[in-house]
């Protein structure tokens, strides 16, 4: 057991935080901040879970961490930590923009899109099918109750899907 | 848009804030043990690839 966050998890933390950068830019949302601290807290808890998952299954003979694994895993704890937050001032709290789901479920939002990319899922293969299927996640992450197992059954399913 | 948000930061940079970040004391969790064998996703991987970010903003309109 090692008591200090490793070098592995800052380099995924900073990964995290690289690709905040890069998907604010990109999809020109304004005032979208990241608590660096809380992404620390998200890509280690992220790496636990898959840690105990591959022990917990290491006598019994399953495939163990495939890519949807750790996507689910990663995917559920970017929505349950919330790194990205908003910090509106009274000028712009009132802002209709910010009451758009592409900013109240903003972590959802950068979830579904970081872990399809890295699913090696192609929007543009059936655009209105991942069109569907990202509004149906950023509500389903954003207002139901999810678990990683049921996440990567999900995933699993998707990735058929886009690549029929 | 505030000054900050028109900058975007370089994967140096946010590297360096987020090893200040565990220098001053957010390091002091423990961490599994990791025994996976799998097919693990290296912190070099996980990020957006080239392209991507514009076809999913391209499909989501």
């Amino acid at each position: 057991m090692n008591d200090e966050i490793n070098e592995e998890i800052i380099a995924y933390a900073a990964r995290i935080y690289y690709a905040f950068e890069t998907f604010r830019k990109v999809g020109n949302y304004t005032n979208i901040k990241i608590n660096c601290s809380t992404a620390i807290v998200t890509v280690k808890s992220w790496q636990d879970d898959l840690a105990r998952y591959a022990e917990y299954h290491k006598d019994i003979g399953f495939e163990r961490l495939n890519k949807c694994k750790q996507a689910a895993y990663l995917m559920y704890w970017i929505v349950k930590t919330k790194p990205i937050y908003l910090p509106l001032s009274q000028s712009n709290f009132s802002d209709k923009q910010y009451f758009d789901p592409e900013y109240t479920a903003i972590n959802e939002v950068f979830a579904f899109t970081l872990c399809s990319d890295m699913l090696g899922i192609d929007p543009k293969r059936n655009n209105d099918f991942y069109n569907k299927i990202y509004k149906q996640f950023r509500y389903d992450l954003y207002y139901r109750d999810i678990n990683p197992k049921h996440l990567f059954l999900t995933l699993e399913v998707l990735c058929e899907a886009m690549s029929a | 848009m505030t000054d900050d948000d028109s900058k975007t930061k370089t994967y140096e940079e946010c590297y360096s804030e987020i090893s200040a970040m565990v220098d001053e004391g957010a390091g002091k969790w423990a961490t599994q043990k990791d025994t996976n064998s799998g097919e693990k996703i290296a912190p070099k991987d996980l990020g957006f690839s080239e392209g991507f970010l514009k076809k999913h903003f391209e499909a989501i309109k």
